[in-house]
């Protein structure tokens, strides 16, 4: 029985969390210590099911073969390979199941944010992941619905390299309708998580795999974010391990952006320009291919001053300018062919930034 | 003695003719009825009888066997029972039978001799009218209902008595001969305008739009926004109904019993608006004897389906195929009934269960549940919806705002002139708004300069359309050229057909 595969043995292990293991590593002193005891100091239950999987011991190196062909790795923090942030941390995870790429050396920054979010979040999200790629850093995030999965597939499209540490199995697709952002990541970004096979959504499992975005980035920035907030605990495991967090403020009394706005109160950065984020960092910013602001013909213009970041109505739209519905809506659309506007639900339009 | 008097009934939404034959000859004392009857019918047996003998009418017990031709039909409703008593009568001989034979008569009895209204009576003259019949006896409050048909002398009675004095005087009958009610001056009245909607810009303009085209429209928008207020307002604008319309749309009426009697002709354009609990029989008509439903009182009119979801979805896919033929086809044992339901609809649901979204300070609905509630409209009824408008909540400013707003007639005269372009355009096609275009229609009545196609092609890519899109957008692009005016699609017309293209998946998440 390899190390390897004795770490396999403990990840199997539903029961057992990172706080057991930790705590028989002290008293056993090895991995191997532990397999080759009868008798551990653990629940009946958990040791029901160390023993049970320990029966199944010998398929080990043909399941982990056959997570090899599935394209998945198998890390354990003795390796090489191993992400070297995460090595550093007190509760740092023994092991990872890895799909795509690691994340590769460099800048990274976790934004993070609310699932059920605005749509104005959701453009921040997409603009600071996309931003953030063109500036070469990796965007770290958690796949989920809202801030995280718009940021990511902001940093896909603007080509730079994003990873996913998910809160589920490694082949679980949470949630189920993020199925194309987890094959985009598969491809051309990595996804980490500590939990096996098929591991279930578990609402325990979130704020632990936090620790692991929190860690792989240098800094976390909260995108939106309520009173009470996975992202809030994102932010306290970036705190406890010493790094910077950054809030996007927000408008008092909007219960989306309290936990922000209670966050920058308690010291975190805060970002008024996208160069806050590089700045947090220490680094200038990259000649990043200034697009051209062409000049827009009269007529889109004063459609797009009247537009903001929040959502507008085409009916305010009409009465602020006095235009025509069906002008408003041409130039609308113009404006949409040039993604510079976006409509969101019905007929309501904001600027892409 | 044997006579024969004409009576009709109704059968869906027409009248049929039907002989009512008496014959009365010695043998035991009886009285029966034959000719395939249901049971209402066969029940007129005791309220003749009884009537006839309140009435003062003493009639020597005989053999009275009376038949209601053609007898392979089944015989429904109450409409006969004036008719089988004056047949009695004549049969006795206190009629002269020759005063009966080209008249119909028609009425139901109360064991009193009193004459009470039935349903259908305006199918039932327009009929007899037909049948070749020169007058008609109807109940008294039915008379101006019956009244009518032009060219037929209607009577109204309220009494059996009453019947028989004006069959015995010559002359009376010559003065009950009134000429039809209508007049132009009969103009609609809806009691409501549109220039009594404040602010909703967008949502009006999409509604003249619809209207325009008869397109069928839906509107999305939080609770109180003012999407019913809107959709009780387009009959407003719709132009006025012509006088053959305005009989169809009465014929319905009158069949189903919702014709007040002193106001007879329908001159406003239906509103219907059906509670989501009805029925799918109540909405598209059905029954052991069929009836029309909604949808056939809302023709020529709009049927409203206010909180849309909420609808049952057999009650929404049943519509799926009336609205594209723009009628309904009931089958039952005895043949099909045929009801019209040429109607716009207009829909009005919130985006989602709380109706707040994407409003996030208010909206606490999860994607998955905004997806879900959506899920509940089946796309194939979506397509049908040409137009969708997201209606917001109205501002303090709007509401209090005390600028003129066009009224309901202003709009009515471009939306007129929008139909006449449209009839003018279709009238080879054999249809008559721009809704009912099918694709093959809008390959030959919508065509696009270069320019504009090349426009659409690069909008359907970006936006990721379906085919089914690209006909819907074109069909309303061409109402939207017609309330402009122009001959050719442009532009304009296109980008402000695409800004309702409204639920399309990808805007919803």
């Amino acid at each position: 029985m390899t190390r390897k595969e004795i770490w396999y043995w403990m990840s199997g292990l539903s029961s057992w969390g990172g706080r057991t293991i930790q705590k028989l590593l002290k008293e056993f002193g090895s991995p191997e210590e532990i397999f080759a005891s009868k008798k551990l100091p653990v629940t009946p239950a958990q040791q029901e099911e160390a023993d049970e999987a320990k029966r199944k011991a010998v398929t080990f190196p043909e399941e982990l073969r056959v997570w090899e062909q599935q394209g998945v790795r198998f890390l354990t923090q003795d390796e090489e390979e191993f992400p070297k942030r995460l090595a550093g941390l007190p509760d740092s995870p023994f092991f990872l199941f890895v799909k795509g790429s690691l994340p590769p050396p460099g800048p990274a920054v976790a934004v993070v944010g609310a699932r059920k979010c605005t749509p104005y979040g959701i453009e921040q999200a997409e603009f600071f992941g996309r931003f953030l790629a063109e500036q070469g850093i990796c965007v770290i995030s958690g796949m989920a619905l809202g801030v995280d999965g718009s940021a990511q597939w902001g940093a896909l499209r603007a080509g730079g390299y994003t990873c996913a540490v998910l809160g589920t199995g490694i082949d679980v697709c949470y949630p189920a309708s993020h199925r194309q952002l987890y094959e985009e990541l598969e491809k051309s970004g990595g996804i980490l998580s500590e939990y096996g096979a098929g591991a279930p959504p578990l609402p325990y499992h979130f704020p632990l795999r936090n620790r692991i975005i929190s860690g792989l980035s240098d800094l976390v920035l909260v995108v939106e974010a309520r009173k009470k907030s996975g992202s809030l605990i994102t932010a306290d495991w970036a705190l406890e391990q010493g790094k910077d967090v950054l809030a996007l403020p927000g408008r008092m009394g909007s219960p989306l952006n309290e936990g922000c706005n209670r966050l920058i109160r308690q010291g975190a950065g805060i970002v008024a320009e996208p160069e806050d984020v590089l700045r947090a960092l220490g680094r200038e910013k990259q000649d990043r291919k200034e697009a051209e602001e062409a000049e827009l013909p009269p007529d889109e213009k004063e459609i797009w001053d009247c537009l903001g970041t929040d959502p507008k109505h085409l009916e305010q739209i009409c009465r602020e300018t006095g235009w025509e519905v069906g002008a408003v809506l041409l130039i609308l659309l113009r404006l949409e062919m040039k993604e510079k506007v976006r409509q969101v639900g019905g007929n309501q339009y904001l600027r892409i930034l | 003695m044997y006579t024969k008097v004409n009576s009709m009934m109704v059968q869906g939404i027409d009248g049929l003719f039907i002989s009512v034959e008496t014959d009365v000859s010695a043998g035991l004392p009886e009285f029966s009825m034959v000719g395939y009857l249901s049971s209402e019918v066969r029940e007129a047996r005791e309220r003749v009888r009884i009537s006839l003998k309140n009435s003062g009418f003493a009639l020597p017990p005989r053999r009275i066997t009376v038949n209601l031709s053609p007898a392979d039909l089944r015989k429904e409703g109450t409409s006969f029972d004036l008719a089988v008593a004056l047949g009695i009568l004549a049969s006795y001989g206190h009629l002269p039978e020759q005063c009966l034979r080209r008249l119909a008569v028609i009425g139901e009895l109360g064991l009193d001799g009193g004459v009470r209204p039935v349903p259908g009576v305006l199918s039932m003259v327009g009929a007899a009218k037909e049948a070749g019949v020169s007058g008609c006896i109807v109940p008294k409050e039915n008379e101006a209902e019956g009244a009518l048909v032009e060219e037929m002398a209607v009577a109204g009675v309220e009494n059996l008595p009453e019947a028989v004095r004006l069959l015995q005087t010559p002359g009376a009958w010559q003065e009950r001969i009134r000429e039809p009610v209508w007049t132009p001056e009969d103009r609609p009245n809806y009691g409501e305008d549109f220039s009594e909607v404040n602010g909703q810009i967008a949502l009006k303009r999409a509604a003249e739009v619809a209207a325009a085209g008869m397109h069928n429209l839906l509107m999305i928008g939080p609770p109180g926004s003012g999407k019913t207020m809107v959709a009780r307002r387009i009959p407003t604008i719709l132009p006025e109904l012509t006088r053959k319309e305005s009989l169809e749309v009465s014929k319905i009426y009158s069949v189903c019993g919702l014709l007040p009697p002193d106001r007879p002709l329908k001159t406003e354009r239906p509103f219907r608006a059906p509670h989501h609990t009805a029925s799918y029989q109540s909405l598209v008509g059905g029954g052991r004897v069929p009836k029309p439903g909604e949808l056939s009182l809302a023709n020529r009119g709009v049927l409203f389906l206010d909180e849309l979801p909420e609808f049952p979805k057999v009650s929404l896919e049943v519509l799926r195929q009336p609205l594209e033929d723009r009628a309904v086809r009931i089958s039952r044992v005895q043949g099909s009934y045929l009801f019209p339901a040429d109607c716009m609809v207009v829909a009005a649901m919130n985006p989602c269960r709380c109706g707040y979204y994407p409003d996030r300070s208010r909206c606490q609905c999860g994607e998955a549940e905004v997806k879900r509630y959506l899920r509940r409209i089946s796309r194939p009824l979506l397509d049908r919806m040409d137009l969708c408008v997201e209606a917001p909540a109205i501002g303090f400013e709007a509401v209090r705002a005390e600028g003129e707003n066009e009224t309901s007639a202003q709009i009515r005269s471009r939306v007129r002139e929008a139909w006449e372009r449209q009839r003018h355009r279709l009238r080879d096609a054999g249809i008559d708004c721009n809704a009912q275009m099918t694709g093959r229609h809008v390959k030959t009545y919508c065509r696009l300069d270069e320019q504009e196609e090349s426009m659409m092609a690069h909008i359907f890519e970006k936006l990721g359309l379906s085919a089914r899109a690209y006909y819907r957008i074109l069909k309303v692009a061409r109402t939207i050229a017609d309330l402009d005016g122009e001959d050719k699609i442009m532009e304009r017309h296109l980008g402000e057909a695409l800004g309702y293209r409204g639920l399309e998946q990808r805007f919803w998440g």
